[in-house]
């Protein structure tokens, strides 16, 4: 009874009334994909908006939309700044910036376009926010590379990373993530999408200077003049776009010096590696962990299984204030991803982020990691007796290589210490 | 009744077509790309201005007359809220001893009120030398600064400097610190301080705000610093008074406040009358010789 009547109300759907309902349905599916655009900075611009007490107007927040579209285009016609007295040349080329930009698809002979849209829009977005669909599925979430802040690379904490250093990232992946190998692509698509992550950082940088510029503007004041006001204006006209350029400059300096800043490696002392020196070399590296320089036990903890300090945040996450509720749900609602605390690596599991090279692991101790609250541990100097030498650096990395092999139940070997005893 | 079923698909395929997939996130500013070009030939054609160094602008047309003071005490008016109490949950033997409470130092008020840790600050950039920069407020000062921590609190919560002078960080606890600085235009600065033993870090910029500084070992650790080209800064002392001597007399000069909890400091009392200091900034010009006295009176309800 019931089938029938519901086959005879199907049966008054015509041809034309299936079509009025695809077709809605249709568009429906068409608003999922819109023009892109890159999307502002909503959260530090409110994180700024709380810090100066005040809020930006709307001719306030186009115009940082605008200045960024006047230095770096749009993510279908991508620009590079051409600020007096800085070459950009070595650092970002258009031509391979414009091989990742764009929609994805490939000319007649085969040569792609559209990279990052292909390979990392779903996960960093289309504004290198870390924000893609599937950002919020992610553990850890995607990098945002606004802050123009890369863990994973040779320089010290706080600087820049080289080119080297985020070709490694692309090529080799990160392990323990949901970041792939790009191994796969041809050298020149993996060079072109590195051009792009810096593009993509150089722009988010720049957002960032502006807001901060924004917030110490006076009531009503603007970052530029509109062209109509320039007119016996020029002097504050030019003032105005002298000191864009200015923050520009300073944005694209620290990426400029980065690739002549990789920490050099100091060869280790022939024999290194004969067994016997191995063993004494983990065992230094052993005191070294508990003891009270390198201090890796605070947070690596006293089984070095990463529960030592597990209640801080990285910097992507400090700035979402996550000890105010109040602030934080503004955040939230702005579309930033729930805040998780930052773990210290557990160093028995033998998956290392930055990459498993015994020269990884020692550029990770020796620089600290930028974004997080690892530091870099303090060198012998003339004026610091007490600091590490290259040597106690490779015993360190000696021991962490040697965790994933050595058994937890092994109670004589693994009494963690008191406090009091490795003082 | 005939049409129920269908009319019901198609109302909600209509539904999903005109609204139902707007997306719940604010509206983003899309840039005017007219505007965004005719802006580009004004950045790129902005001939050799800008360049990012930190440089000393030419004399303005007033001239000082002199040498002048600019002193003060800056008191919490109304309820005063006690401290937070801070947890701490590592190395209580050496940072709690004896399991005492240790206090927040957000801010720290006096028993008459008196609110420590305000920064003052001369704001304007001024030409580095006389009439407009006394020879001992000049750049270029040298002399190393010591930022100690001590039972796990940093010993200066605010430190202000010139950014010509190196900073010592030292470690006077028998644990191990990570003294992590963020500042905005200086290096970053961020390393394990051995017990009894000190890093050097030398800044090389001017900072326009204090920027913080944090131990990861010990996250209730903190401070504020900020670098400064020359010395026209003070910071009020446990009493909340501060000084700042041999300013350029005559001319305007615009200062900024600024303390950790209110950031900086915009709706105050000034020696009885209320002010507004827009984003912490306030004008003051000061006669040759003479010291210009400012009670500030901070309203409770900030903390």
């Amino acid at each position: 009874m019931r089938t029938e009547s519901i086959r005879s109300r199907l049966s008054h759907w015509t041809v034309r009334d299936a079509m009025a309902a695809g077709l809605l349905l249709a568009f429906a599916a068409g608003c999922g994909s819109p023009q892109a655009e890159f999307r502002g900075n909503l959260v530090y611009v409110k994180r700024k908006e709380i810090e100066g007490q005040t809020s930006f107007t709307r001719p306030q927040s186009a115009d940082m939309a605008n200045i960024l579209a006047a230095y770096f285009g749009t993510p279908d016609d991508p620009h590079l700044p051409k600020v007096p007295g800085v070459d950009m040349g070595p650092l970002v080329d258009i031509e391979r910036v414009k091989m990742s930009a764009g929609k994805v698809a490939s000319d007649k002979t085969g040569q792609p376009q559209g990279l990052y849209r292909e390979h990392c829009v779903h996960c960093h977005g289309i504004t290198g926010d870390g924000l893609g669909p599937t950002a919020a599925f992610l553990n850890p979430y995607p990098r945002d590379y606004r802050m123009g802040r890369f863990k994973f690379k040779s320089t010290v904490k706080g600087q820049r990373p080289t080119h080297d250093d985020l070709k490694k990232i692309l090529h080799d992946g990160v392990a323990g993530t949901a970041m792939p190998s790009f191994k796969v692509l041809d050298q020149d698509e993996v060079e072109s999408l590195v051009h792009y992550v810096k593009y993509l950082s150089l722009r988010g940088e720049v957002e960032r200077r502006l807001a901060d510029e924004v917030v110490e503007l006076d009531e009503g004041e603007r970052l530029v003049l509109d062209a109509s006001e320039k007119e016996g204006n020029a002097e504050a006209f030019n003032g105005k776009i002298a000191r864009l350029n200015e923050i520009v400059a300073e944005v694209v300096q620290p990426w400029l010096e980065a690739d002549g800043l990789a920490v050099p490696i100091e060869q280790r002392s022939a024999g290194w590696d004969d067994p016997e020196a191995m063993a004494k070399s983990v065992a230094r590296g052993r005191e070294l962990f508990y003891g009270s320089i390198a201090n890796c036990v605070k947070c690596h903890g006293d089984s070095a299984l990463g529960d030592g300090q597990i209640n801080d945040y990285d910097d992507w996450t400090k700035e979402l204030e996550p000890a105010k509720p109040q602030a934080l749900s503004q955040y939230l609602a702005l579309g930033a991803l729930d805040p998780r605390n930052i773990r210290p690596r557990n160093l028995r599991l033998g998956i290392y982020r930055g990459g498993r090279r015994p020269i990884d692991l020692y550029w990770r101790i020796a620089n600290g990691i930028d974004g997080t609250p690892m530091p870099a541990v303090p060198m012998k100097t003339p004026e610091n007796e007490k600091g590490l030498t290259p040597d106690d650096i490779w015993s360190i990395v000696d021991y962490v290589r040697s965790l994933p092999y050595e058994s937890l139940s092994k109670q004589d070997r693994q009494l963690p210490q008191m406090t009091r005893e490795r003082l | 009744m005939r049409f129920g079923w269908k009319s019901v698909v198609l109302a909600a395929a209509g539904c999903l077509a005109g609204a139902g997939c707007g997306s719940k996130l604010p509206v983003n500013v899309s840039p005017d790309l007219a505007v965004a070009t005719s802006l580009r030939t004004s950045l790129e054609g902005a001939g050799g201005e800008g360049g990012g160094e930190e440089t000393a602008p030419a004399a303005e047309a007033a001239t000082p007359t002199g040498w002048a003071t600019l002193s003060g005490v800056f008191k919490v008016a109304g309820d005063r809220p006690a401290a937070a109490i801070l947890t701490v949950d590592k190395d209580q033997g050496v940072c709690a001893p004896g399991g005492r409470q240790v206090l927040s130092q957000e801010y720290v008020i006096g028993p008459d009120g008196g609110l420590a840790n305000v920064l003052v600050f001369v704001s304007q950039k001024l030409p580095d030398d006389e009439p407009w920069t006394h020879p001992d407020s000049k750049p270029g000062k040298a002399d190393e600064v010591i930022f100690d921590q001590k039972e796990c609190v940093f010993l200066t919560r605010l430190l202000a400097l010139q950014s010509s002078q190196p900073i010592r960080i030292k470690n006077s606890d028998p644990v191990g610190h990570n003294t992590s600085l963020k500042p905005k235009k200086n290096p970053a600065y961020d390393q394990t301080i051995p017990s009894n033993s000190a890093g050097i870090y030398q800044p090389k910029a001017e900072e326009d705000q204090p920027f913080p500084v944090a131990c990861a070992i010990h996250p209730w650790m903190k401070a504020y610093m900020i670098t400064r080209r020359n010395s026209y800064f003070a910071v009020t002392k446990a009493d909340g008074s501060f000084e700042i001597p041999n300013l350029p007399a005559g001319v305007e000069l615009e200062f900024r406040v600024w303390q950790e909890r209110t950031n900086f400091m915009q709706e105050v009392t000034v020696n009885g009358s209320s002010e507004k200091w827009a984003k912490g900034r306030f004008k003051r010009t000061l006669t040759a010789n003479e010291t210009m006295n400012l009670e500030v009176q901070v309203p409770g309800s900030l903390f």
